[in-house]
């Protein structure tokens, strides 16, 4: 699942450098490719990502209340955008201990559209 | 209500009267209408109920004609029609119809069938002719021989003119659909001559609902999914609550943890029939304490399946929420005759669902949220969890309906048992009925 391509520059404010290692995975823009990238996700991973993203994430929020919702720093935008991973991953690791919902069968419901963030 | 009698009951009794012990621990009862149910103030009969309607071809068939063809639907809203010479086409493959509505020189939104007058061509589409397209133009232009019509649906350009016959600019105008705008959605109604105004059609109740602040709201999202069972089946997923305990136990339901109590009935606190349309009125977020529930995550976001804490402030909210006068208002949802849903709720955002029929036993479902611009990263940071939460619930509904539409087809059985708390998908059904009787009778079928 790791991204191949070696960056050098860090996506993530220095502050929050040991959450690095999910960002290249989970800094993703759009809802609907969040909730793909759960899908396709061991739930070991996601148990991972869960467990270190969570405890910091309050330490996150404040770190972001700094911020002008409208004017946010691309780091700290890709920090913001790793907690709404965490929301997404929590539907995993919290209710239903499962990539999805086991009683779902293929059913999914496709975002089409979402406001600019 | 909560009969202790029945606690003591014989193992070897069907429990099918009262209230376990469980349930009558955590339930909330509310005052029913006079005639003493829901389903009798409505006006409807309590007896069981055929869901022939929901696979049977030759319904199919007549529904469209009868609801589709001469009811007011709602296809959009004004938002995606911001400027002059802004357009959206909506595909009504089952109706055949393809509607183009666009925002005239005038700032008019006018609609129109979709269809060249030179040999019939579909007017406006992207890289495909059946997909949904949008955009802004100054004209209406045909890809196959280049005829141009004015956005009022006037022809103003025929390619090589003096080679036609007899061409006369009144006969080659856009054929007009009847249209019109509520609260900022627009409708059409494909009708020759509608038998209602889009106001009378939504009664005065309604009507008052137009002062709801939409505008307010504006962060759009939309999601749509195909889901195999007839529409009036995800209607009915979405007009009760009765499921709630058990479709969604794990996203909504009390933690036994928590709460000490699980397996909650839901109850809805008023029920009311506006012409073909329903509202239920519920508590939402202020409802039953014990059917609540707080993950951990739901915690450091603070917003759930339901929603976020916090209310943004936007103003008043008009003067058509919470027609009923309930206490501790927590959400308005409208059951729109036929085919679409409105829902308000106390903490500010709203909802929308579209259900369009495909096949008698398949359809498009589409659900759009509105939220107000959130002024700190952490109310956006609510936004999206409550979001993400509220798509799972949804999943869930969906998810049980395949298996419903398969056990109605198979006829095993015809007749089925509507609680009170079911009325709103009771009357759905009777409406549709009513219109489809009425029509047969006048084609003397
Ligand atoms: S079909 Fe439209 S110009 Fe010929
Ligand atoms: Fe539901």
């Amino acid at each position: 699942m790791r991204n191949t391509t070696m960056t050098t520059e860090a996506l993530l404010p220095p502050e929050f450098a040991d959450l690095e290692p999910f960002a290249a995975d989970w800094v993703l823009p759009t809802l609907e490719e969040r909730l793909q990238r759960r899908l396709v996700t061991p739930m070991v991973e996601l148990h991972a990502f869960y467990d270190a993203v969570f405890p910091r994430a309050e330490a996150a929020m404040t770190y972001l209340d700094q911020f002008d919702v409208n004017d946010v720093p691309e780091t700290a935008r890709n920090l913001m955008v790793l907690l709404y991973s965490l929301s997404v991953v929590s539907v995993a690791t919290e209710v239903f201990s499962s990539q999805r919902d086991p009683n779902a069968g293929t059913t999914w419901i496709n975002e089409v559209s979402e406001p600019a963030t | 209500m909560t009969d202790a009698s029945i606690n003591a009951r014989d193992k070897s009794t069907p429990h099918i009267s009262g209230l376990t012990e469980a349930e009558a621990a955590g339930i909330q009862i509310f005052e029913k209408p006079a005639p003493g149910s829901w389903t009798e103030s409505f006006g409807l009969s309590t007896g069981p109920v055929s869901f022939e309607d929901d696979y049977d071809p030759e319904f199919y068939e007549d529904e469209k004609q009868a609801v589709f063809r001469r009811s007011w639907l709602n296809i959009g809203r004004v938002e995606q029609l911001p400027r002059n010479g802004t357009y959206f086409t909506k595909e009504l493959q089952f109706l055949r119809t393809s509607v183009l509505v666009i925002r005239g020189m005038d700032g008019e939104i006018r609609a129109f069938h979709n269809v060249c007058s030179h040999r019939g061509n579909r007017l406006m589409w992207d890289e495909n002719p059946s997909e949904e397209s949008s955009g802004s133009c100054r004209q209406i232009s045909c890809k196959y021989h280049g005829w141009r019509y004015e956005l009022d649906g006037e022809i103003s350009y025929v390619h090589n003119a003096p080679e036609f016959f007899d061409l006369k600019a009144e006969d080659l105008a856009l054929p007009k659909i009847h249209c019109d705008v509520w609260a900022g959605f627009v409708y059409i109604n494909l009708d020759k001559e509608p038998r209602q105004t889009l106001r009378e059609f939504l009664t005065p109740t309604l009507e008052k609902f137009e002062t709801y602040p939409f505008e307010k709201m504006p962060r759009v999202y939309h999601f749509e999914t195909e889901v195999e069972a007839n529409w009036k089946l995800f209607m009915d997923a979405f007009q009760e609550l009765y499921h709630v305990p058990y479709v969604h136990g794990k996203v909504t339901n009390a933690a036994l943890a928590q709460t000490g109590v699980d397996k909650v009935p839901q109850m809805i606190p008023y029920f009311g029939a506006y012409g073909k349309h329903r509202l239920m009125t519920t508590g939402g977020a202020k409802a039953n304490k014990g059917v609540r529930v707080r993950r951990p995550i739901d915690a450091l976001f603070e917003a759930n399946f339901i929603g976020t804490d916090y209310t943004p402030d936007i103003g008043s909210l008009g003067d058509g929420v919470n027609p009923a006068g309930i206490e501790n208002w927590g959400v308005d949802s409208w059951q729109l005759y036929p085919n679409s849903v409105i829902i308000a709720w106390s903490s500010n955002y709203w909802y929308t669902y579209h259900y369009w029929p495909l096949s008698p036993t398949r359809h498009r479902f589409e659900w759009t949220v509105g939220f107000a611009e959130p002024t700190t990263i952490r109310e956006r940071l609510a936004q999206e969890h409550a979001l993400v939460m509220m798509r799972e619930g949804i999943l869930q509904d969906a998810n049980t309906l395949e298996a419903t539409q398969l056990g109605i087809m198979s006829e095993g059985r015809t007749e089925f048992y509507l609680c009170d708390q079911e009325v709103a998908l009771r009357h759905l059904h009777e409406v549709v009925k009513a219109d489809v009787d009425a029509y047969r009778a006048e084609k003397g079928k």
